[in-house]
Order: C-alpha cells, then sequence, then structure tokens
C-alpha cells in the first residue's frame, strides 16, 4: 500500500460508515427542509438562496472533516490543555472584541465568517476532559471531580457571560456523562445534581441576566416581569411553532406545497418544526430514528474502542450530539424554554454546522485508529 | 459485561429514554390533538382597511383651482423614543429605528439575522443640520420645538385625548423628506411621514371665501362622527378651519373607502368580503371668477379704506366678485395671527356679508320703489327743497338748496327733503313691504355666514324715524351683499335675485314683484346719477360703461368728526344689464360718488375687457 489512493483505501476502510451515512442523511434532510422554510429562491433575488449557501457550507466543513481525520486523534489529545487556554483566551477575547447583537457579544469577525467560540469551546471541552480523565481513576470519589467540573464550569461561566445560556448548559450533559462513564458514582452525580438546583437560585438571582431570568420565568408559567410586547412574541412563538407541528398530523402537508403555518426563526433553530409541520410524525419518526441510531453506532463505537481517551472522545460527542437535539426539539415543541441551540447538522448556519463536523470528526477518527492501547486495563475496571 | 460498557449502554439508554418522551410529546401534538391545530393554522382573520378619501377641490368660476389636496411630508416626533437608536441592515441597507434599549431581530426586508445590523451614529454637533438649514432654524431650536411638541402632546394625552402628536413641521420640502428617509440617524427623535395637505394656490385672494384647511383638531372627530369617520380616520385627513372650507366640510371630505379582507395566518388573503372604493370629496366650483376678484381687491385696496364690494350677474344672482377690505393672507396666518387679531380694523371680517352698516342715500331708491308701488309718490308732483325739512320741532337737514325737484332729479341729486315728505305720505308699514320683497332685513341665502341688518317696521319708524329711514338714516342697516342684491333686482327688471356663490346651487330669480313702468321711473333716476349733469355720480368715470348707480354718503359722528360710510350701488349697461354691484367704504371723509365711483370703475373697465374676451 503506497501512494495516495492506498492511503485513502485506508483511510476509507478505517471509516464508521454507519456514522457517515447517519450524518449524511441528517444534512442532507437539514438541506432540504432549509428550503421548504425559506424557498428555492431568495425573495429579495440577489443573494444565493439559504439552502445553496448551507449546501456550499457543507461542502466547506465536510472538506474540514476530512482534514482533521489525517490527524491522528492522540495528537490532538497531547495538545488538549493547550487547545483549551486557547479556548478560554478566545473566549475572555471575544467578550471585549467580539461583535454584538441581540445584545450579546457572540461572534468574531473574520471578514468572509463570522466565527462563533462558544461553539468550538464545547468540542474543546470534549478532548480536554477526555485528556484529564483517562488515566485516572479518582472521580469514584468526591474529591475526584472537583477537576472535571473545575475544567467545565470556567468555560461555562465566560459563556454565560456572552450571554448564551443554550450552549453553557449544553456542557453540563457532555461532562456528567464522561465522568459517569470514567466512573464517577451515580449517588455523587444526583448529589450535585441536587445541589446545583440549590444552586441555581442564586445565580438565578446575581448571575444571569434579566432577560435569561424572564425566559426561565415564562418557561415555569410566570409572565408578570415581561411588557406586554415581549410577552406576545414569545407567546406568538410558542404558539405559532406549536401550531405548525400539530397541524403536520401523521402525513405532513408535504414538502414545498401548502401555506405554512410562519414560525419564526424557522430555518436555524426551529427547522424542527418545518420537519414536523411538512411530513407529520411519519418524518419526525424518521429524524429520531437517524437520530437514535445515531447515537446506538456511537455507543458501539465508544465500548469497541479501547483506548481510554478515545472511549472518552466518542462518549463526550455521543452526550454532545443527544443533548443537543434533545433540548432543540424539548423547545421547539414547548418543553423547554427558548435558549437558542441549534439541531446538530440540520439547522442552517455555518458555525454550528462546522462544530458539529469537527465533533463527529473526532468520533470517526477514534473508530479510524482502533489499535492504541497503552493502558494495561479500562479505566472502569 | 464490561463495567464501563455498561455505563455506556446505560447512559445511551437514558438519552434515549429522553427523546422517547419528547417523541411522545409530538406524537400527542400531531395524532391525538391534531385536529386543534389544524383550525388553528387554518383560522382565518378578518381585517378592515379603513382608506381615506381624498378631499374635493374648489375651483372658481372658470375651473382654476383655489384649493386642493396634495401629497407632501410631515415631520413627526417618535413617541418614547426621544433617544432613539438606528440601525442599518448590513445585507440589504434598509435601516430601521428602535427605542434605545431595543435591538434589531430579524431584517423585515431580506431576513438576515439581526447580528447582520450596525448602528449608524452621529457625533451631537451634527444632528439636525441638514433640518435646521432647510426651515432656517439652529439645531437647538430644532430640539427644543421636538421637547415642545412632546409636551403639548403629553399634555394633551393627560387630558384623555388620543389624538397624536402633532407635527414638529409640516409640509417639508421633499429634498428634506429624502434626506431624513435616507439618513434617519442624523435627525434622532425624528420621523418623516407621508401626509396630505391642503394646499391654497391663491392664499391672498379671497380668504374670508375660501378659507383654510389642515390637520383636525380636537372637535372635528365628533363633527364628522356621523358621516362615517372614525376617530383616527380624521386625524389622518385635512378638514375644514374656516370659510368655505369649514362650512362645505361635509360635501368636501368625501366617504371612506372600506375593504374587508380575510386573511390566513400566514397573512395571505383568502377572500375579500367589501371592497368599498373610497368616494372622493365633491369639487366645489365657486360662482366667483379669479380675476375679477383680484381686480376688485386690487380696486378696493385702491381707495385707501376699509369696506366691501360685491358685484352679481343680474340674470342668474350668481356672485361674480366678493371683495373686502382689508384682508389677510392664508399662506401666513399661523405666524400672524395675534396681530390680525389685535388689529382694530378688524381684518377677519368679511365687510361684504358680516357688518351692516347704514346705507344712507342708496336706500333711496327703495323709498322710491315702495312709494311708487304704494301710489303715494306721482312721478311729475314736485316737492319744494329749502335745504332743510322743517316742522314744529323737528329740523333735518338737506345736502343742498334744490328747489323744485320731482323723482327723477330728486334721485339725481339725491334730495332728502323729497324723500321723507315721500316716506311720511306712504307710511312705515309700504316701506317695510318693499324692503321685504327686496329681501332686506334677512340673510341672503349665501353660502357662508351673513348678518341680516335691520329694516323700517311700523312699529318702530313713527315721526322723526320715519323720516329718518326714508333716506337712509336711523334705523336701517344693510350689508353690501344686500345692497348688490337690490341693485340686481332692479336691474333684471323686478325678479328677485337670490345670490349663489357655488354654481348651480340656488333658484333662478323669481317672477317679477314690481310694475315695469314704476320700475322704469327708478332706473331712469339711476341712470340721471351717472349721466345727468347734477347727478351725484357724475365724472366718477362710471358714464363710459353706460352705468346706472345710486350714491349713499352716511355720516358718522365719532370723536374724530364726521366720517361718513360711502356707498354706491348700480348696474351696467343700463338698456340690458349684465352686471350689478355694490360698493361699500367705512369711515371715509370723502362723499359715497367721490370715494366709491373710482372702485366700481375700475373694476368694471376689468369687467369689460373679461366680458369682451369671452368671460361668462
Amino acid at each position: 500500500m503506497t501512494g495516495l489512493g492506498g492511503r485513502i483505501r485506508g483511510a476509507v476502510h478505517g471509516l464508521d460508515r454507519r456514522i457517515v451515512i447517519l450524518v449524511s442523511l441528517l444534512a442532507i434532510l437539514g438541506v432540504l427542509f432549509i428550503m421548504s422554510a425559506s424557498g428555492a429562491a431568495n425573495p429579495d433575488g440577489t443573494s444565493q438562496p439559504f439552502w445553496l449557501r448551507q449546501l456550499r457550507w457543507l461542502l466547506l466543513s465536510g472538506l474540514a472533516l476530512v482534514g482533521l481525520l489525517t490527524v491522528p486523534y492522540r495528537w490532538v489529545v497531547e495538545r488538549a490543555y493547550l487547545l483549551y487556554g486557547l479556548g478560554i483566551l478566545s473566549l475572555v477575547a471575544v467578550l471585549f472584541l467580539g461583535r454584538s447583537s441581540h445584545g450579546s457579544t457572540r461572534w468574531f469577525s473574520l471578514g468572509v465568517m463570522d466565527v462563533q467560540p462558544s461553539e468550538f469551546a464545547k468540542i474543546i471541552l470534549i478532548v480536554t476532559l477526555a485528556r484529564y480523565i483517562r488515566f485516572r481513576r479518582s472521580q469514584r470519589t468526591m474529591k475526584g471531580l472537583v477537576g472535571p467540573f473545575v475544567l467545565t464550569l470556567v468555560p461555562m461561566a465566560l459563556i454565560l457571560k456572552q450571554p448564551d445560556l443554550g450552549t453553557a448548559l449544553l456542557m453540563l450533559p457532555i461532562l456528567f456523562a464522561m465522568v459517569y462513564v470514567a466512573g464517577a458514582r451515580a449517588r455523587h452525580l444526583a448529589l450535585i445534581v441536587v445541589l446545583g438546583v440549590a444552586a441555581m437560585v442564586p445565580v438565578y438571582h446575581l448571575v444571569l441576566k434579566s432577560y435569561q431570568q424572564r425566559r426561565i420565568d415564562v418557561f415555569l408559567g410566570d409572565d408578570s416581569g415581561l411588557s406586554r410586547i415581549e410577552r406576545r412574541d414569545i407567546f406568538y412563538h410558542n404558539q405559532q411553532a406549536a401550531i405548525a407541528v400539530g397541524s403536520g398530523g401523521i402525513f405532513g402537508k408535504g414538502l414545498l406545497t401548502g401555506s405554512p403555518v410562519r414560525v419564526p426563526e424557522s430555518q436555524t433553530d426551529f427547522i424542527f418544526v418545518v420537519i414536523a409541520e411538512r411530513w407529520g410524525f411519519l418524518g419526525v419518526f424518521f429524524l429520531f430514528g437517524i437520530q437514535a441510531a445515531l447515537l446506538l453506532a456511537l455507543m458501539d463505537l465508544a465500548a469497541r474502542t479501547r483506548e481510554p481517551s478515545g472511549k472518552l472522545l466518542v462518549v463526550g460527542v455521543l452526550a454532545l450530539f443527544g443533548g443537543q437535539f434533545l433540548v432543540n426539539v424539548a423547545m421547539t415543541v414547548g418543553l423547554a424554554p427558548i435558549t437558542g441551540l441549534t439541531l446538530p447538522f440540520v439547522s442552517y448556519g455555518g458555525s454550528s454546522l462546522l462544530s458539529s463536523m469537527v465533533a463527529v470528526g473526532f468520533a470517526l477518527n477514534v473508530g479510524m485508529r482502533p489499535d492504541f492501547v497503552l493502558a494495561r486495563r479500562d479505566f472502569g475496571d | 459485561m464490561n463495567p464501563v460498557t455498561r455505563r455506556i449502554r446505560i447512559l445511551v439508554l437514558a438519552l434515549l429514554l429522553l427523546h422517547a418522551v419528547v417523541l411522545v410529546r409530538v406524537f400527542a401534538m400531531q395524532v391525538f390533538m391534531s385536529s386543534r391545530f389544524i383550525d388553528e393554522a387554518e383560522r382565518q382573520t378578518h381585517r378592515t382597511r379603513r382608506l381615506v378619501p381624498r378631499r374635493g377641490p374648489i375651483l372658481d368660476r372658470a375651473g382654476r383651482v383655489l384649493a386642493s389636496e396634495e401629497p407632501g411630508y410631515h415631520v413627526l416626533p417618535w413617541i418614547g423614543r426621544r433617544d432613539s437608536r438606528v440601525w442599518r441592515c448590513g445585507r440589504c441597507l434598509r435601516t430601521v429605528t428602535l427605542g434605545a434599549r431595543t435591538l434589531p431581530r430579524k431584517c423585515r426586508g431580506c431576513g438576515a439575522p439581526g447580528e447582520r445590523f450596525d448602528e449608524l451614529t452621529v457625533p451631537r454637533p451634527e444632528r439636525y443640520a441638514g433640518i435646521a438649514r432647510h426651515v432656517d432654524l439652529t439645531p437647538e431650536e430644532i430640539e427644543d420645538l421636538i421637547e415642545r411638541t412632546l409636551t403639548r402632546y403629553e399634555e394633551r394625552k393627560e387630558r384623555g385625548s388620543l389624538r397624536g402628536p402633532d407635527p414638529v413641521l409640516q409640509d417639508v420640502p421633499l429634498e428634506l423628506a429624502r434626506e431624513m428617509h435616507l439618513h434617519p440617524e442624523r435627525t434622532p427623535g425624528l420621523r418623516i411621514v407621508g401626509a396630505r395637505l391642503r394646499y391654497n394656490h391663491h392664499p391672498a385672494v379671497m380668504p374670508h371665501l375660501v378659507g383654510s384647511a389642515g390637520l383636525a383638531r380636537e372637535r372635528d372627530p365628533e363633527r364628522l362622527a356621523p358621516l362615517g369617520f372614525r376617530l383616527f380616520d380624521v386625524y389622518r385627513m385635512t378638514v375644514g378651519h374656516s370659510g368655505l372650507e369649514k362650512i362645505l366640510d361635509e360635501r368636501l371630505v368625501g366617504r371612506m373607502g372600506i375593504q374587508e379582507v380575510v386573511v390566513d395566518h400566514a397573512g395571505i388573503v383568502v377572500h375579500t368580503s367589501r371592497d368599498d372604493e373610497p368616494v372622493p370629496g365633491d369639487t366645489v366650483r365657486l360662482t366667483i371668477d379669479l380675476e375679477l376678484q383680484r381686480e376688485a381687491e386690487r380696486a378696493l385696496d385702491g381707495c385707501g379704506y376699509s369696506g366691501a364690494f360685491v358685484a352679481i350677474d343680474p340674470s342668474t344672482g350668481e356672485i361674480l366678485a366678493m371683495a373686502t377690505a382689508p384682508r389677510y393672507d392664508i399662506a401666513t396666518l399661523g405666524k400672524e395671527y395675534e396681530r390680525l387679531a389685535a388689529d382694530p380694523a378688524k381684518p377677519f371680517q368679511n365687510r361684504a356679508t358680516s357688518t351692516p352698516a347704514t346705507p344712507g342715500s342708496v336706500f333711496k331708491v327703495v323709498t322710491a320703489l315702495a312709494g311708487l308701488e304704494a301710489g303715494t309718490i306721482d312721478p311729475r308732483h314736485t316737492v319744494h327743497c329749502t335745504g332743510a325739512f322743517v316742522r314744529p320741532g323737528l329740523s333735518i337737514g338737506c345736502n343742498g338748496v334744490h328747489g323744485d325737484v320731482d323723482l327723477l332729479e330728486a334721485l339725481e341729486r339725491s334730495c332728502n327733503v323729497y324723500f321723507i315728505e315721500a316716506g311720511i305720505a306712504m307710511g312705515a308699514l309700504a316701506l317695510e313691504k318693499t324692503c321685504l320683497l327686496l329681501g332686506l332685513g334677512a340673510p341672503t341665502g349665501l353660502q357662508v355666514a351673513e348678518a341680516s341688518g335691520s329694516i323700517p317696521s311700523e312699529e318702530r319708524c313713527r315721526g322723526f324715524a320715519l323720516a329718518m329711514v326714508s333716506f337712509g338714516q336711523g334705523r336701517v342697516a344693510t350689508t353690501p351683499v344686500q345692497m348688490a342684491r337690490v341693485a340686481a333686482t332692479i336691474a333684471n327688471g323686478g325678479r328677485l335675485v337670490h345670490p349663489s356663490l357655488i354654481v348651480g346651487e340656488r333658484p333662478r330669480p323669481g317672477p317679477p314683484l314690481f310694475d315695469r313702468a314704476n320700475l322704469d321711473l327708478v332706473r331712469d333716476g339711476m341712470y340721471a346719477v351717472v349721466h345727468g349733469r347734477r347727478g351725484t355720480a357724475h365724472r366718477v368715470g362710471l358714464t363710459t360703461f353706460s352705468a346706472a348707480a345710486k350714491t349713499g354718503t352716511a355720516e358718522r359722528t365719532t370723536a374724530e368728526g364726521g366720517l361718513n360710510n360711502a356707498w354706491l350701488i348700480g348696474y351696467a349697461p343700463h338698456h340690458d344689464p349684465t352686471v350689478a354691484f355694490a360698493c361699500y367704504v367705512e369711515m371715509t371723509p370723502g362723499h359715497g360718488g367721490k370715494v366709491c365711483g373710482p372702485v366700481v370703475a375700475r373694476w368694471l373697465a376689468a369687467w369689460k375687457r373679461w366680458r369682451d374676451g369671452g368671460g361668462r
């Protein structure tokens, strides 16, 4: 096996085809429904339609993924702390230098595209936690959990400061899943959850911005703190989403036919609503099927991987996709407050797509390099 | 099983369970509650659009536009957005003005997300510079104006008024509107809105008649409610403030258009259940000719005193010109109001219709007609004038010593003694009857506000009083338009004319009221006034028009001494009259013929040109 062709063949051989196919299905679904939500041609006629732009992002992030696969994941894991430091630095920098809109500072403007450091902070956290936990067994004790928690809470706090509640909270399931798999005791984690919920009261009052407080208030059924217009907007958003999902019925209204219910931000955060409306419950079931299959494929990959940091990486990616999907769908059907998370691989948006691709790239990378066994045995034992 | 693998499986199982919970929720929504949501999605909402009609124009006799509604721009303050911020969409460059704490969410034009917006700011000294240049104010004065407008609005709101804020500036030029639209950041707290404006095309001509119109005021909504206008309709249209604009408001405003449509949840119109186009207001055509009116105003202004001039077509009753002096300019009325209201010459009074005055000797044509009709005047009979009418305890002077005068000469030379004798001979009742036949003592029925004046009555006029009214002094008062009507009625053969300001709105002159022979005697007398060697209006320039007239000089005792009300009524040409007129000048030292004659002569010259040029 010499030359490029051979190397590619070897690489393709090691690729987890299940994951590749499932992710491709999600991405195709995304382009399809972005087209359905925003029209095949842009109304202003000048700029590219959204679905075409998404296709372009898909190509770019696909290339990025292929590039990532050529680098052994362990090479990255070895430099996890460096990455972590850079990540924290960029999160701090974005607070001072970033572009503001909607009252939050999340973006770096890089000419052609806007970069959102918090999207990559999620992935850096997974890599860092994998690096930190991989040879330790201390997470079985309460004391041993301090390290992973501190590593998680620092970027979380910075992201909350932006403020971006959705992305910040998404770091918790990643942390819990990784320490749990690494052997943390369920009762310890349960205790932390209880304490955490109790700590929410001071956090609610001291850390959260008033508009975040109000979102939580609204979700808990108290909308007295809102202005009339805000109440109308939130009510309208929830109501339109519910009408769109509900009126989809079992079979849906068809991809491009009928007059769809107007839902704000339908091609980004609320793309699930479009799927539910156009393809009905059958479409939703199909989507959930792909998601479940993806989680199971990642589970198999994690179980199959012997190298601890690789195993943890896959578990982190699994928790990320599972958590993000859950919160996104739950918010569109009124089970969670509207926090502004995308549906991985499906929602419109370059930053979101690229970060999801990088995450799945790590999982595939682990799958391609199964032979590293440096530990005598798994940390779980 | 490997404990780590077990933990991974437990983790995935937990995640899948949570997925299942969400899936069940979606299932419930889409399968069990679906019909409810489908109803919601298909629920149609009714929307009503109210379309304000165009206000009807006011035209002159020849169809020249005197007042019309045109599109324009007002500058309004943003309520509660005194410190507004302006954002521009980075993709389509559309700008949006929002409150200080509101951030743009999504571009309404191209759908770009809020983060694509950039804030536009202008350093403080550059603010309001453009607008200030256009209206000749300093930027500080503009800011002060905004503050005052908002304060006034707040006060009004306190009182429960639903009316929005007044414009900071009305009717601004298109260039300013364009600049404000393109650069809203340069004028924070202000916005430009399209508006309907009422333009008075000749604001200095007959302001009392045409009047003004503009933004609705406090009481207008209530007034226009019976016509189907709602509160906010009224604040979107122009309404009359004074003159015919106000009097004819109900005809000029038109009728609201109402569109009722059914839209689906997406805002798409699925059904139109009512589509009534707005009906524009009536076009009002005045009987007045702009050129003749202008000439009348110039002629009147030329004599230098307050007064009025009215010209009527005797065959129809249509008023060709109706001037009053002094006047004001509607275009600058707002700025000048205080000064005008305090002016002792009372420029807001329409002297042609609203200020009855002692007619003096012009009333003698009425006395003459009354005596001839009653049979108490014999035109051949003479009365000896010694320069005064003397009875025991009573002496009324005449304007000269006329000797033996008959009717013709009494009219020509305006002998008081002759008409006192005639008045006493016929009695107050006969005089009152003729006054009533000629429409004196009552409004003439014009479409504008009028005074009634007063006429002699049997109860009030006995002895001295009767003697006084017989030559137009004492308890008699007439308006110029009433006297013009008398002149027109004499001119057209005794048929009472119904003066009108609007084409085709008043009846034509009625049947003859007086004996033709009696009328001819009076007319001959009036002809002699102009053409007779000793006539009181001889050599004042009326002979060229073959005019007939009667002058009057009513003495008014004032602190300054002897000032008169000068009158002149008449018609032209004598044999086939096509115009009748009345001229009134108040508080002048001069006499009727000398003061009013040149005014009438100047107007008649213009009238003749107009006539010869095909004017009708």
